[in-house]
């Protein structure tokens, strides 16, 4: 029988930048001119035209098309990148965030003419914060990374408000590189702990620490289930630990995705921690972005969540700005459209149906990781949860395969490659998480397309130094892309 | 209920092949203290008191499109609304492309080779943020104007490796504002006031007298500021020492259209929102930031940057490029630690802006002056003056309007909201004062009723 599925050569479409389409005085898309007199400013006026392509509507809409079919897609194919949990968006959540009702909405409109943007707003922080089990929540930060900054600048107004100026913040070193970062943001520094041979915390490790730094530690912020995609079992020790010296626990919630319904963090004794919407809550990942990073956290936090908050009064929705609130962390109320597409999910699925979400993307990652680890050797041998991480150590000893190379030839065979060198503590890490979207067939052809090569790597038959061949653009040259820097098309030689 | 693929069947198949009985053994390195109390609640009041089943596509619909129609939109109400986020036309093409699930459903470009859709549509959105700002180096994008704002502030303090004190004048939009200081509230204080003046414009005086008080290592000015006006940023640009960098944000990106670019006049870091430019208001998200400087800033630049290069086979093709910047690889020691940007608002903003084209741009610019020009002749004309006279603008301005809290009102009761009150934002200074924003989709109609609104 013929393959059914994986890559092929067929018909693309080559094109150029759109600058390249354009020619003088074509015109684009007519505004009609108000009946007004014609003015321009005399002041500051533009003199030359800002170089804008001319193009007409046809052309714009093949270029672009034309570029669409370049990009590799959740709506082509399995995208089993670890941590980025890139599940199926389902269509109804954009005609939703489509409608004319949320789109046409400016943030100052006064409260009576928003009533139902703000009650979207208090009703999906009230099911985010029951989700995780804790007292409240801010939908204000634009994205993940931004929501780690909330938190830890909230943790900081906490201690400051009780007179204590803590320096550091514990992180483990198997998170993600935006922990550390945010940290610095947030004036705090992060002080690595190592992550035990199980591939979680140990008690040990944070007492350690604890006995060396005191009460000058702020915070520890831990990915649950972590970075290996295990649970980190001994959380509520930690946390019972760190709130002796006054300390607070803060979670980075992007694997939430794993543990909706089987665990809240909450109950694990969480303070604070931040949601990616655009992974948990299936909103569209865009090429990177627009995401949205919620933050929740428990009562004594509640102070100084960003303002402003949205509350409900004798049935009117409103906006309320705390005393001790951090501030604004972005414009406006943060990314409105992605909250509907969130909500959408969330009340599609009900709260059985988000139980499932997890149930199935864990059984999915380990049916992945049982056939995957026939060739590969695991990242850890703890239970794994909705990721699992292999190694690349035995094929590194085979014929000198490392992890890139294997990515880089899983194009070839149709599919998105896992993260790669992610987390950093497994050497030549693959972090896979096949979400609870992809079915079992799905998952069958994409463990053999990982085993098949593993097999050629084991019987030296390639070494897949020139992967991938298959794809629309050869192996790209990325440091001649860093030492001849061509950032625009007015930076290319003349 | 939603729909997820593994049947019954196969989950049996599953858990033998992982070698499990159950669901429960998967999830048996969770504490049993924690399990037992997982199970939450979905309440939506009134509908739905507890949501345990996920409703239809159906009901999603009536669901949604009854919270949708508790907001008041056009064309039952009427608004003259800006400050930053700005109505307008936007093509049919713009939603239908963007809608494409090859760019809503993919990556970040971290694999070139699968992604030169997206790769190369940011080389076009940062080509046109440089050729409207007129700086030669562009991001691929930020979250917003404010942050933007709030990261170039950042950026100029990395790149001053003496003073970190910069400079602010307070008539930039308040958000933007208050972002810069919740940014910087991490830090050893370094953010002052600049004071406007009688005419709304950055102090000099003050500016000077800050200068010497702080030497700092930037000023943030606003073009055209938050009362609509452009600042001279050619004669704000002589006034400064050659160690403090001149940080412009531009609140209304489209008033480059017909106004001279900052890159032309002095400005070292340029950033700001690109909303207007195609994107809906969205009760103020998902917006845009751009992020443009000079070129000798490249290695302090936050975010993303895709650089041009070639494939193994000679052609041309595209690449995320200095990501050693950047917080996967650096860690604590990046320039950001932003990860997920606006990726899909950047490809909106890139094909609004090539469908307009350079003509349709200009136009652009002139009828938003067009018509601000008719409205404020037309309120003069009956005795409403602006605030700020003096100064250039572009769309909007500062209205002193006599018994403005019963004017208002009597607009909103005829379903016009007339613009932005700044009391609340700018202090009792501005106690009748109203912030009117034209847009393209007003008629002169319209702002005659405005006009008749305001004034009978």
């Amino acid at each position: 029988m013929k393959p059914q599925s994986g890559a092929t050569s067929c018909l693309m479409l080559r094109e150029g930048t759109i600058f390249e389409r354009s020619t003088p005085e074509r015109k684009g898309f007519q505004l009609s001119f108000p009946e007004v007199p014609r003015l321009t400013p005399t002041t500051f006026s533009r003199t030359e035209p800002a170089e804008l392509p001319e193009v007409a509507e046809l052309q714009v809409v093949r270029h672009f098309t034309r570029l669409s079919s370049w990009n590799y897609a959740i709506d082509l194919g399995t995208f089993p990148l670890g941590s980025c949990t890139m599940k199926y968006n389902p269509r109804i959540n954009e005609e939703m965030a489509a409608l004319a009702g949320f789109c046409d909405v400016h943030p100052e409109l006064p409260p009576p003419f928003c009533q139902g943007s703000l009650r979207l707003i208090f009703q999906l922080e009230r099911a985010l914060a029951e989700i995780v089990g804790l007292d409240a929540c801010t939908l204000q930060p634009a994205a993940g990374a931004l929501g780690e900054f909330t938190g830890l600048t909230m943790v900081r107004a906490f201690h400051e408000k009780h007179g204590s100026h803590r320096k550091y913040v514990l992180v483990p070193e198997s998170a993600h590189g935006t922990n550390p970062a945010s940290c610095i943001l947030a004036g705090y520094q992060a002080i690595t702990i190592k992550v035990g041979p199980e591939g979680y915390m140990t008690t040990a490790s944070v007492e350690d620490a604890i006995s060396k730094y005191g009460r000058d530690i702020a915070a520890l912020m831990t990915t649950n289930p972590n970075t290996l995609g295990v649970f980190e079992q001994n959380i509520s020790h930690i946390a019972e630990l760190l709130h002796g010296i006054g300390a607070q626990l803060i979670m980075d919630g992007a694997n939430m995705n794993a543990i909706l319904g089987i665990a809240k963090p909450g109950d694990m004794g969480v303070d604070v921690m931040q949601y990616n919407l655009h992974k948990t809550f299936s909103t569209p990942h865009g090429g990177g972005g627009p995401g949205a990073g919620p933050v929740a956290c428990r009562s004594h936090l509640i102070p100084f969540l960003p303002n402003p908050r949205i509350v409900h009064k004798a049935g009117i929705y409103d906006v309320e700005y705390l005393p001790d609130s951090i501030g604004k962390v972005k414009g406006a109320f943060g990314n409105f459209g992605v909250m509907v597409r969130a909500l959408t999910y969330i009340m599609n699925h009900g709260s059985q149906g988000l139980r499932t979400v997890s149930k199935n993307a864990v059984i999915n990652a380990n049916y992945l990781r049982a056939q995957l680890q026939k060739k590969y050797q695991l990242g850890t041998s703890t239970p794994h949860f909705h990721e699992c991480v292999l190694s690349d150590s035995r094929q590194i000893q085979q014929n000198g395969t490392k992890t890139l190379q294997i990515a880089k030839a899983l194009m070839d065979y149709g599919y998105h490659p896992p993260t790669v060198y992610f987390p950093l503590t497994v050497p030549g890490a693959m972090l896979i998480e096949p979400t609870e979207t992809e079915s079992l067939q799905e998952l069958d052809q994409l463990a053999e397309a990982f085993l098949e090569i593993a097999a050629r790597i084991e019987n030296k038959e390639d070494t897949f130094e020139n992967a991938p061949t298959k794809t629309f653009v050869g192996k790209v040259d990325e440091v001649g892309a860093a030492r001849k820097l061509i950032l625009s098309v007015d930076d290319r030689p003349r | 209920m939603p729909s997820l693929p593994l049947t019954p069947d196969e989950e049996k198949k599953a858990y033998q092949t992982i070698g499990v009985h159950s669901f429960d053994d998967l999830i048996a390195t969770i504490p049993p203290k924690i399990r037992e109390t997982a199970q939450f609640h979905l309440q939506f009041e009134p509908e739905y008191p507890d949501l345990s089943d996920g409703l239809s596509e159906h009901e999603l619909r009536n669901f949604f499109s009854q919270i949708a129609n508790c907001n008041k939109t056009a064309p039952e109400v009427l608004h003259f609304l800006g400050g930053g986020i700005y109505d307008n036309v936007i093509p049919a093409i713009v939603n239908q492309l963007t809608l494409r699930g090859e760019f809503l459903t993919c990556y970040t470009p971290y694999q070139p080779e699968i992604s030169q859709g997206t790769l190369q549509a940011i080389f076009e959105f940062q080509t046109l943020m440089c050729r409207i700002t007129g700086m030669p180096l562009s991001n691929a994008s930020m979250y917003d104007g404010a942050t933007a704002t709030a990261e170039a502030v950042l950026m100029a303090q990395r790149l001053s490796s003496k003073n970190k004190n910069v400079l602010v004048s307070n008539n930039i939009l308040v958000d933007y504002q208050n972002v810069i200081k919740t940014f910087l509230s991490g830090q050893p204080p370094s953010l002052f006031e600049v004071l406007y003046d009688a005419a709304g414009m950055l102090n000099r005086e003050h500016l000077r007298k800050q200068l010497e008080t702080h030497q700092p290592c930037a000023l943030v000015v606003s073009f055209p500021n938050a009362f609509g006006s452009l600042e001279d940023l050619r004669s704000i640009k002589s006034e400064l020492p050659s160690s403090c960098l001149l940080i412009v944000c531009v609140p209304d990106l489209s008033a480059l259209s017909i106004f001279e670019p900052p890159g032309k006049l002095g400005a070292d870091i340029v950033v700001g929102e690109a909303q207007q430019l195609g994107t809906p208001m969205v009760f103020g998200g998902p917006h845009v930031g751009f992020f443009t400087a000079r070129k000798e800033y490249l290695r302090q630049l936050p975010g993303r940057i895709v650089g041009e290069t070639t494939d193994a086979r000679g052609n041309p093709c595209y690449t995320l490029t200095l990501s050693t910047r950047e917080q996967h690889i650096r860690r604590d020691k990046a320039t950001s630690n932003i990860c997920t940007n606006q990726g899909l608002i950047a490809l909106r903003t890139t094909i609004y802006l090539s469908f307009l084209g350079k003509r349709g741009f200009q136009t652009l610019g002139e009828i938003n002056y067009s018509l601000f020009e008719y409205l404020r002749k037309s309120l003069a004309h009956r005795g409403i003056h602006q605030k700020f006279p003096k100064a250039t603008h572009y769309r909007e301005a500062v209205f002193e309007i006599p018994e403005l809290e019963n004017k208002f009102d009597r607009c909103l009761q005829k379903n016009i909201v007339p613009g932005i009150r700044l009391r609340d934002k700018y202090g009792p200074d501005f106690e009748n004062s109203l912030l009117i924003t034209v847009n393209p989709k007003h008629t002169a109609k319209q702002l005659d009723f405005l006009v008749e609104s305001l004034t009978s």
